[in-house]
């Protein structure tokens, strides 16, 4: 059985129009136009076990609202959502015993209270014994080394050290499927790639499933095989980074340096390069080429009639414009 | 009995949160006690110097109000959440609850604990004091208590529901603040005296709408006064149930309602 599964997913929310004209404040308070916003607009994709999906979209494409309609929180217009053939609506607490979620911006921790405490209360809902429960700490702390700090209340915590906290309440009771809404916003360097290097074990070592929104591209590009982009409520791809990336076709660039100044030929225009000049410096050029169209020797049999090559640099298109170019 | 222990334990963790704050704490706590007090001795002052109010003394009046503020505090003790609804819906901390594999209404209820300790300790110590008074004067016998009992429990039933039915409002219309204060606090206040006092529409309020009148008045008027049959006591348990059982049919249609906050 999969492990998530979305069918005809829509979302709708009514939003208030702000009135215009005159005493329009005096009439809002007794008629209010609303306007019909569909959030999330028949969303259809399946998650298999043990997969790391990367879900990513501007703010306001939907990405939230998914995730909430996927753990319960919403109830959707149309469509259905199953957790491990559950419905996280009518069958709201099972799928919560088989999911574990963390929302970047909030905390599920008990915020005046000693850290280990959370764990506590957590284990009590849901039913660990304590022999369960100390092995479950165990394997926590070994990946999070919760330990160190866990007798601070969450509130005097570090941002980084709130992060692994919320990260081992939602594992505690060992799910199967993890949501990660943002885990990393705010987080420094470090922290980030902490938290990473975490996630990473956390799905290889005891293959768990793990579904992440994210605005940070290195998350995606570090962790995820898969990646999703929602844009306006609609998927517009679903698919491996490297397919992302050729479907965009960015191109690469190639900066070459010459030892002297460049002479370009004075008919350039008319000619039909294989590459388009992006730069031009007295002593440098930029240039883009579709590397799935056109390989770097072919532009540098070009570049090199242009004066003596010095250097050559290539830079990969970023995952970030990848992206950009999506959106 | 999982379910209650579970409970026992997120009420004890809220007041160890709490008392972090030890400064707010005693504050509270203090404060608390001093409105209840006066609230109290502004109703003897007003009863002392007309004596009675169209035939009800001031120890059966004082009886109304020992079993309304009884309940309230009972009621307050269990599920001060549901009364404070409106923090839930506008910063969305119903996300959070709804991740507990729990009922969410159970999740609400345990996510807030108010100390009323002292103000419960009043309350019932105006009832007894109020019971004792009228078992002097032969008005009541031994069966005042259990009476008394069903009365108060079966009130915090009723509160407790309306307070679920105000809340669910909130899933429609967020800010529920200023509609509690109107279903709970007016109505409160006015069940405070004998509602013959009142026009018949205030009457028929507060027995249809917010059916605060069935959980000291209607059990009084057997249980104190003798006007009305035994069947007084019966009729507040069972308008607690339906008024239960109503509100939290509303509840599940509001929580489908439930739009989240953004992030």
């Amino acid at each position: 059985m999969k492990m998530v599964e979305a069918d005809g997913l829509e979302k709708s929310f009514l939003v208030p129009v702000p009135a215009k004209g005159r005493f329009r404040n005096l009439r809002g308070l007794f008629v209010r136009p609303a306007r019909k916003v569909q959030a999330v607009k028949s969303l259809h994709f399946s998650i298999e076990r043990g997969e790391f999906v990367g879900y990513i979209g501007p703010n306001g494409a939907g990405k939230s609202t998914t995730i909430k309609m996927l753990c319960g929180i919403l109830h959707p217009t149309r469509g259905t959502v199953r957790v491990d053939g559950l419905s996280p609506q009518k069958q709201r607490q099972q799928v919560m015993r088989k999911i574990g979620v963390v929302f970047g911006q909030r905390t599920q921790l008990w915020w005046d209270l000693p850290l280990k405490d959370s764990f506590d209360i957590l284990a009590a809902m849901y039913r660990l014994d304590r022999t369960h429960k100390r092995r479950q700490l165990d394997r926590l702390d070994e990946v999070l080394k919760l330990r160190e700090f866990w007798d601070m209340p969450v509130r005097k915590l570090s941002l980084g050290q709130r992060m692994r906290g919320d990260l081992a309440a939602a594992l505690l009771h060992d799910p199967e499927l993890l949501v990660l809404d943002e885990p990393t916003i705010g987080l420094d360097v470090v922290a980030k790639r902490q938290i990473r290097d975490h996630l990473k074990e956390l799905n290889g070592r005891f293959g768990k499933t793990v579904l992440l929104t994210t605005h940070d591209m290195d998350d995606i590009e570090q962790l995820c095989r898969r990646v999703m982009v929602i844009n306006r409520g609609e998927l517009l791809f679903d698919g491996s980074i490297d397919r992302l990336r050729e479907r965009i076709g960015l191109p690469t660039v190639i900066r070459v340096s010459y030892r002297s100044e460049v002479r370009l030929p004075d008919d350039l225009p008319a000619r039909r390069l294989p590459f388009e000049l992006i730069e031009r410096g007295p002593r440098e050029v930029a240039v883009g080429c579709n590397r799935s169209e056109t390989s770097a020797m072919d532009v540098l049999r070009v570049v090199g009639e242009w004066g003596e090559v010095d250097d050559v640099r290539m830079e990969e298109p970023a995952f970030e414009d990848v992206v950009h170019r999506v959106y | 009995m999982n379910g209650l222990r579970i409970a026992c334990m997120l009420y004890a963790a809220n007041v160890r949160a709490r008392m972090q704050y030890r400064f707010n704490f005693l504050l509270f706590t203090l404060f608390a006690s001093v409105v209840t007090v006066a609230e109290f001795m502004t109703l003897a002052v007003v009863l002392h110097l007309f004596g009675s109010i169209q035939g009800w003394s001031i120890w059966e009046i004082g009886y109304l109000y020992g079993v309304l503020m009884t309940a309230k505090y009972v009621y307050r003790a269990f599920a001060s959440g549901v009364n404070n609804f409106e923090p839930y819906l506008v910063n969305g901390l119903l996300d959070q609850l709804l991740l507990r594999p729990m009922p969410l209404l159970m999740a609400v209820i345990t996510s807030r604990t108010r100390m009323v300790g002292g103000e419960l300790l009043q309350s019932l110590a105006v009832l007894i004091l109020c019971i004792v008074r009228l078992w002097r004067d032969g008005r009541v016998d031994g069966w005042i208590v259990p009476e008394t009992a069903l009365a108060v429990l079966s009130g915090a039933v009723i509160m407790f529901s309306v307070g679920v039915a105000t809340a669910a409002a909130g899933f429609w219309i967020t800010r529920v603040d200023d509609l509690s204060v109107f279903t709970d606090n007016a109505a409160t206040t006015a069940c405070q005296y004998p509602l013959s006092l009142y026009p018949d529409w205030l009457r028929t309020f507060l027995f249809a709408v917010v059916p605060y009148g069935f959980i000291n008045y209607v059990p009084a008027m057997y249980a104190v006064r003798g006007a009305w049959g035994i069947w007084a006591i019966g009729v507040t348990p069972a308008v607690a149930a339906a008024a239960l059982a109503a509100s939290l049919a509303l509840w599940r249609r509001g929580v489908a309602k439930y739009q989240s906050a953004g992030t």
